[in-house]
């Protein structure tokens, strides 16, 4: 933290007023450092939206030199690897794990993606899950991020079992239980209900969802959030098979 | 408007709550299934739209990297093929130039840059020949060899009513141009006489034959271009009458016009004339 906070005073003496690097003049956003991307990114809302895409641009050649020269993957493929792992890199940096080098860290993180691309081709395997036509269109790198969440997050915390298959089965049913309720949803509610966890504030989504007041902004968030919560109550009211480990953890009539 | 349960576990979950509150609420869940079970709802809908968040980013991401990789990729593609044609895998895996493939394609863009500079260069344009001359000395010979009357034999005995016309066409064909030239004015100065180019020609004949060759000239100058071939005779007899003059310059130029354009009846005549000169400007 002591170097983001020596890079943001860095960036004020050259910008004038603003600790965001967002705000610097064009000139200067050419040249952000990793220290600056890192707190634009854990800033969320435009400044994250705008790290990310200068990372994609800054890397953009990893698709060639990692993917398709030695990992000899189509430019498809490759950039499908890129892809993945700069939203794992932005999940990891939100998630405050430890980055010291973005570009170190992204060369790994499209190496091992190349790598599970390269094996997938190689076996074709596909895990037998016991309602395949529901999740099976779950991406990869979904189901990778979702292995590398911490003991303490929702999504493994209501895995109680140790058998590793069962657990990666119990988790794709719910992470396909949650895209089919947030599918139920209408698609602005959604974005809305993104932008808000993206870090956009009340001001912002009023401008970017056309909101009258940033308090009609606050009330549409809510709504949203009870009408997905709504929507999976009922998805487990319909009995739907790829919810029923959520339900039954949603409905355990335990002590929290 | 929010229910305040549900503001209160959204604090919860926000860690807002002040430290009492948070004791009392937990102190609520241990003995309330049915508020940790809503807190649990809560929870999963957090981490639902964190997954549509990452699926979305991860979204947008790729189709924006997709539109920027299609450009991409074409200069990629140049650079892989630049490599496979100049770059050669050694069997320790390291590259080594093709110092000779390299080396054509150097010399190809030299060479086709000094063609795009210069094409003449390689495909020099066949040299156009340079106009010849009469030297003034062989003028006057070339003039007594060349000279001759224009034959209108061919038009004689037509069913011409204009007995005028018809008169100083014999005189003329009988070589008398004394008789001829005084009637060829006469119907030149007329305005419904047909036959003026070709009178024109006669009296500028007569004029050459009296040694008079600026008048003949100016008589040559007078006849229409409309009239195709009539006017070829005029220019060669307007060069005839240079040479007369021993004014070489016009005369070659006219004569080189003669010599180069094959519809001419007297080609043959205008190179052998040139041709007297030698290759001499």
């Amino acid at each position: 933290m002591a170097k983001i906070r020596e890079s943001q005073s860095f960036a004020c003496i050259f910008a004038g007023t603003s600790a965001n690097p967002y705000d610097h003049p064009p000139f200067l956003r050419l040249f952000m450092n990793d220290d600056q991307l890192i707190l634009m990114i854990r800033q969320g809302g435009p400044p994250r939206e705008r790290a990310n895409r200068y990372l994609q641009d800054k890397y953009f050649y990893l698709i060639r030199q990692v993917g398709v020269r030695k990992q000899h993957l189509s430019y498809e493929e490759a950039h499908m690897a890129f892809a993945d792992a700069l939203t794992k890199l932005d999940w990891k940096i939100r998630n405050n794990e430890p980055v010291d080098d973005l570009g170190k860290m992204l060369y790994t993180l499209v190496h091992h993606r190349g790598v599970d691309i390269i094996r997938k081709l190689a076996t074709k395997e596909i895990d037998p899950l016991d309602n395949p036509g529901k999740n099976t269109d779950l991406p990869d790198w979904l189901v990778d991020i979702l292995q590398n969440f911490d003991s303490d997050h929702i999504l493994n915390r209501l895995l109680d079992t140790d058998d590793e298959h069962e657990r990666k089965q119990r988790q794709l049913r719910i992470l396909a239980c949650i895209f089919k309720g947030l599918d139920q949803m209408p698609p602005k509610r959604r974005a809305l209900l993104v932008n808000k966890l993206d870090g956009y504030d009340y001001e912002e989504l009023k401008q970017l969802h056309g909101f009258k007041t940033e308090r009609v902004a606050h009330e549409m968030v809510s709504r949203g959030m009870e009408s997905l919560r709504e929507a999976l109550k009922a998805l487990c009211q319909q009995g739907e098979p790829v919810c029923r480990d959520l339900c039954a953890w949603l409905s355990r009539k335990t002590q929290f | 408007m929010e229910h305040p349960q549900q503001a209160r576990i959204e604090q919860y979950l926000d860690r807002t709550l002040p430290p009492e509150a948070r004791a009392a609420f937990e102190a609520e869940l241990a003995a309330n299934p049915d508020l940790a079970q809503e807190l649990r709802l809560h929870e999963i809908t957090r981490a639902a739209v964190e997954m549509q968040a990452l699926h979305d980013r991860r979204d947008q991401l790729y189709r924006r990297g997709r539109q920027k990789l299609r450009w991409q990729k074409i200069w990629w593609k140049t650079l892989d093929f630049l490599e496979s044609a100049f770059l050669k895998k050694r069997a320790d895996g390291s590259d080594h130039i093709r110092w000779s493939a390299l080396a054509g394609v150097g010399l190809a863009a030299v060479l086709l840059l000094l063609f795009w500079v210069n094409p003449n260069l390689f495909f020099p344009e066949p040299s156009t020949p340079k106009p010849r001359a009469i030297p003034k000395e062989q003028a006057a010979v070339a003039f007594n060899t060349y000279f001759k009357r224009m034959d209108i034999s061919s038009t004689l005995g037509s069913s011409d009513a204009d007995t005028l016309w018809q008169a100083a066409c014999r005189q003329y064909d009988a070589l008398d141009c004394a008789q001829a030239l005084p009637k060829i004015d006469h119907l030149l100065q007329r305005s419904d006489f047909d036959y003026r180019s070709r009178a024109l020609l006669m009296k500028g004949s007569c004029l050459l034959e009296q040694n008079q060759p600026g008048d003949a000239i100016q008589a040559f100058k007078e006849v229409r271009q409309e009239a195709a071939q009539l006017y070829q005779e005029a220019k060669w007899y307007t060069a005839l009458a240079f040479l007369k003059q021993e004014r070489v310059e016009e005369a070659s130029k006219i004569l080189n016009e003669i010599a180069a354009n094959p519809r001419n009846p007297h080609t043959g005549e205008a190179k052998a004339i040139l041709e007297m000169g030698g290759n001499s400007q």
